[in-house]
């Protein structure tokens, strides 16, 4: 579905020209739910950006979904990005109406993914009137309500309190299983990294190269028992030990 | 939200934020008045404001004040209209295509710093006398305006918005539809209301200098006459023509631009 290979970005104009990501090599089957964990600033959302085709100058090959360029990507950042000037409801219309749905179409596939996030009783507010993790809904049911081949997170729950974190971590597993999406979240959090993957994909400081790959054993579906099963604190620890040692030992 | 605005606290608030406002102006009316009163200045050049509201408030009955300011509000409108919807369209463009930004942004900083009325004369040898240099020195002042906002706008915006957008396949025009012209409007307002009050500005001062008509040539020719409490009159009805349009293009702007709180004194609630 996706496929890297020597993937590198470097930013115009750097002085040094030593690349701001890679070179990575990773592959992600369909359906599959890959995690990146590196350390801060290593390079995981001018990767996410890439993959996203956000970032089109890079060097190396990445080939994206069967579709090929036509693969519907959808994206849920850190800072939300949903548009303060859209109320809940518009913030879903507009890509569903570029993505050629009816205006009625597209209302009623807005309302039925703001009441899957729980989120339809605000469907005509404006962001500035929710809190952070109700506005991390709406990108959520934004990102899905399109139904992407390809989901990406980039620390999508980075600012939001625990509580609710844990909330949409569980909403996020069910969701990408009901639907069987392909998708790649970048985050810090190993707790996470191990609950919601498949694969863990481990990168270096800047500019990050993959420097392990650990396949989190636990079979779908899931559900948030996992939190609380007895293996659960032993896989999230050898993670640990897996970045810590890559990343503490020399480069 | 729109919503809490009509509570009782917060009427109570707009209430108290009215009258504060207007202590100041009252102070200082106030010590005219009684200077005026006592005959502590010289009421030939400084006549009582009761003098002067009596003396506006005739003009406006025998209709020559109206006449007047009437005839700078639709110079003022008209250079808001033209300049106003060209100076925001060269700031759209400017701001997105980096071609015309090359061409056009030099030329248009360095002709943004002239005074205006400096070039009159120009604007009089290219369009002749009557009321065209006025309108087109009008429009011009409020295009720099506009423009430089709206460009600072468009060069501002958060880049996470387009990126949101692009990675949804937006076409260039959804972009700008959706994205750049609401994500700038907060902004274009601020830049229209300055705009407005600089427009204004323009207007009265060059009714001054060539003007037959409107509160410039009140102010200036009735002073020339030796009627200076009419040459007053003019002076208080600019401030109010100014105050007016300005909180006009805010109430506008806050209606055009729903999701910004505006009026950060009111309490909005949160919802959790």
């Amino acid at each position: 579905m996706i496929d890297a290979r020597g993937l590198t970005v470097s930013y115009n104009g750097a002085r040094d020209n030593t690349p701001a990501l890679g070179p990575v090599t990773f592959s992600v089957a369909r359906g599959e739910f890959v995690s990146f964990i590196g350390p801060s600033g290593c390079g995981k959302t001018t990767l996410a950006r890439t993959v996203a085709g956000i970032i089109t100058e890079f060097d190396g090959t990445l080939a994206i979904g069967d579709a090929g360029p036509s693969a519907v990507v959808s994206t849920v950042f850190q800072d939300y990005g949903v548009f303060p000037w859209k109320t809940a409801l518009q913030n879903l219309e507009f890509p569903l109406r570029e993505r050629g749905h009816s205006k009625e179409e597209a209302r009623a596939i807005a309302h039925e993914w703001l009441t899957k996030l729980r989120i339809d009783n605000f469907a005509d507010f404006y962001p500035h009137q929710l809190s952070g993790g109700m506005k991390q809904r709406v990108s959520i049911a934004r990102a899905l309500s399109v139904q992407p081949d390809i989901l990406i997170l980039d620390e999508p729950f980075a600012s939001i309190d625990a509580q609710l974190r844990e909330d949409l971590q569980d909403e996020l597993m069910a969701l990408q299983q009901e639907t069987a999406m392909t998708t790649i979240l970048f985050t810090h959090s190993y707790d996470e990294a191990v609950l919601l993957s498949d694969q863990v994909i481990v990168l270096t400081a800047r500019p990050a190269t993959v420097i392990d790959t650990i396949e989190i054993p636990y079979p779908r579906p899931r559900t948030n028992a996992l939190r609380t099963d007895a293996t659960f604190g032993s896989v999230v620890n050898s993670l640990r030990t897996a970045i810590r040692g890559g990343n503490d030992g020399p480069r | 939200m729109a919503r809490a605005k009509f509570t009782s606290t917060s009427l109570v608030a707009r209430l108290r934020k009215l009258g504060l406002g207007l202590i100041v102006p009252a102070i200082l009316l106030g010590w005219w008045e009684i200077a005026a009163g006592a005959g502590a200045i010289n009421t030939f050049f400084f006549p009582a404001p009761s003098h002067i509201v009596v003396n506006g408030v005739t003009h406006l009955l025998d209709g020559s004040l109206t006449a007047d300011i009437s005839a700078t509000l639709l110079r003022v409108f008209s250079g808001i209209a033209i300049g106003g919807s060209t100076g925001y369209l060269a700031g759209l463009f400017t701001g997105t295509s980096a071609l015309i930004r090359a061409l056009f942004e030099p030329f248009f900083s360095a002709f943004y710093t002239i005074p205006k009325i400096a070039i009159l004369p120009v604007f009089i040898f290219l369009f002749g006398l009557g009321e065209s240099p006025v309108i087109a020195i009008i429009s011009i002042t409020v295009f720099f305006y506009v423009w430089v906002y709206t460009f600072g706008a468009v060069r501002g915006i958060d880049s996470s918005y387009l990126d949101v957008a692009r990675t949804y396949s937006a076409s260039r025009w959804a972009i700008l539809r959706h994205v750049i012209i609401p994500a700038t409007l907060p902004q274009v307002f601020t830049g229209l209301r300055v705009a407005v009050a600089v427009g204004t500005l323009i207007t009265i001062t060059t009714e001054i200098v060539i003007g037959d008509s409107g509160l410039g040539f009140v102010i200036f020719h009735s002073r020339m006459i030796m009627r200076i409490e009419d040459s007053y009159v003019g002076i208080f009805a600019v401030s109010i023509l100014g105050f007016t349009l300005q909180r006009l293009v805010v109430r506008i702007g806050r209606w055009a631009t729903p999701w910004v709180n505006a009026e950060s004194n009111v309490p909005t609630r949160e919802f959790r």
